[in-house]
């Protein structure tokens, strides 16, 4: 290394650099505010303020978030360690109901699969699950914030479906948690989840949870239209 | 995110010379690179990918400006430092000396100042530096070789 060179680095702690800006506040408003539609501009930034105090208000010892991933609607966090938070056993399908009737309940429309068979339909909310015997159910919902965190053991790999993006959980179970909206909002508690596959299939968000391979989901997720 | 915001902020700067300019292009460049997140390649290096998209909303910003404020030195002229505090004398001529160089680097081609700006101040490795200015790491070498070859032609000095 030349004089120069040493000079040069010897100069950059002189060099006047204006005080850092902390751009996360606007940056996290503006990702959940995205395609507002009218009158829901409130509803989106509540969900992510509701969403950052989930992630931010996980006694007693918070886990150190090591980096975030996502789109539209999923927040995917990488943690050093999982939150000691209550965790709760089945995740809330709600009442079972036939697809007619799912249809006319949902304000969008439910995309199924030809290939796997008719599920039980359940509807909570404007949240469809299919459930495929034990191995396989397969939510939808619309606008809702979904958050998912997962800690050492557990592998996020990007797996696009049909060109959308999508991410393959897989390994250890993972947290799973959302924000529920009855015109209000509230944490409804972490749910352990074992491999899934999330997806965004135009303004849905698909997830499929179950014993699969990678491989299987995609297949399974693809037949989604 | 908060680790990589103030990198990003200070490279946004450099590039634009304002302040708010940066502050745009970092919020600008984070919210596209969230929603580019599930095309990142897993297993790559984040921090240049993450640099690519925020400084170049940075090069959008500075062309459409035009004018950019110079590099200046700290008005204290002081540094915070574990060391002890030189003589007067020393300081004096480490001070001027400094006011020089940085005027060199000043009156460099944009992109001569802009390399040599992000690999030293900001201490970005070549490959990140490539990715804040937009160009291949060969490049990046090239343009700091001819850059130093400026500066001591400018200051007098010899190779």
């Amino acid at each position: 290394m030349t004089n120069l060179d040493l000079e040069l680095r010897d100069l950059a702690p002189f060099i006047e650099l204006p005080p850092e800006r902390d751009v996360a506040p606007a940056v996290r408003a503006r990702i959940g505010a995205r395609r507002p539609r009218p009158g829901k501009l409130v509803l989106a930034l509540a969900l992510v303020v509701v969403a950052l105090a989930v992630a931010f208000a996980v006694p007693p010892a918070r886990s150190s978030i090591l980096r975030w991933l996502g789109f539209e609607n999923v927040r995917i966090e990488l943690v050093d360690k999982l939150p000691e938070a209550p965790v709760r056993g089945t995740l809330p399908l709600g009442p079972r109901t036939t697809l007619a009737q799912a249809r006319k309940r949902v304000p969008y429309d439910i995309v199924t699969s030809s290939r796997l068979g008719s599920p039980e339909v359940h509807v909570l909310g404007d949240q469809v699950a299919f459930v495929y015997g034990r191995r396989l159910t397969m939510i939808q919902v619309r606008g809702r914030f979904i958050e998912k965190m997962a800690g050492p053991g557990t592998s996020i790999d990007p797996s696009p479906v049909n060109g959308e993006p999508g991410y393959w959980i897989s390994g250890r179970p993972h947290y799973f948690t959302y924000m529920d909206k009855d015109d209000q909002f509230r944490q409804t508690g972490f749910h352990l989840a074992g491999n899934t596959l999330v997806w965004q299939h135009g303004d849905l968000t698909l997830r499929i949870e179950g014993k699969l391979t990678r491989t299987e989901a995609l297949e399974i997720a693809r037949s989604f239209r | 995110m908060r680790t990589h915001q103030g990198i990003a902020f200070r490279t946004a700067y450099v590039l634009t010379g304002s302040a708010a300019d940066a502050e745009e292009a970092a919020q600008d460049g984070f919210v596209k690179a969230y929603r580019a997140l599930w095309r990142f390649r897993a297993g790559a290096p984040f921090k240049p990918w993450l640099l690519r998209i925020v400084t170049n909303e940075a090069h959008n910003r500075r062309r459409a400006a035009g004018r950019r404020e110079a590099l200046a030195l700290r008005a204290s002229g002081e540094v915070v430092s574990g060391d002890a505090a030189p003589s007067p004398e020393t300081a004096l001529l480490g001070a001027e000396r400094r006011e020089e160089l940085l005027a060199a680097v000043n009156r460099l081609e944009e992109h001569h100042r802009q390399a040599i700006a992000c690999r030293y101040f900001l201490d970005l490795s070549e490959e990140e530096t490539a990715a804040a200015l937009g160009c291949r790491r060969g490049t990046v070498k090239s343009r700091l070789a001819r850059a130093l070859e400026r500066l001591r032609a400018e200051l007098g000095e010899e190779a």
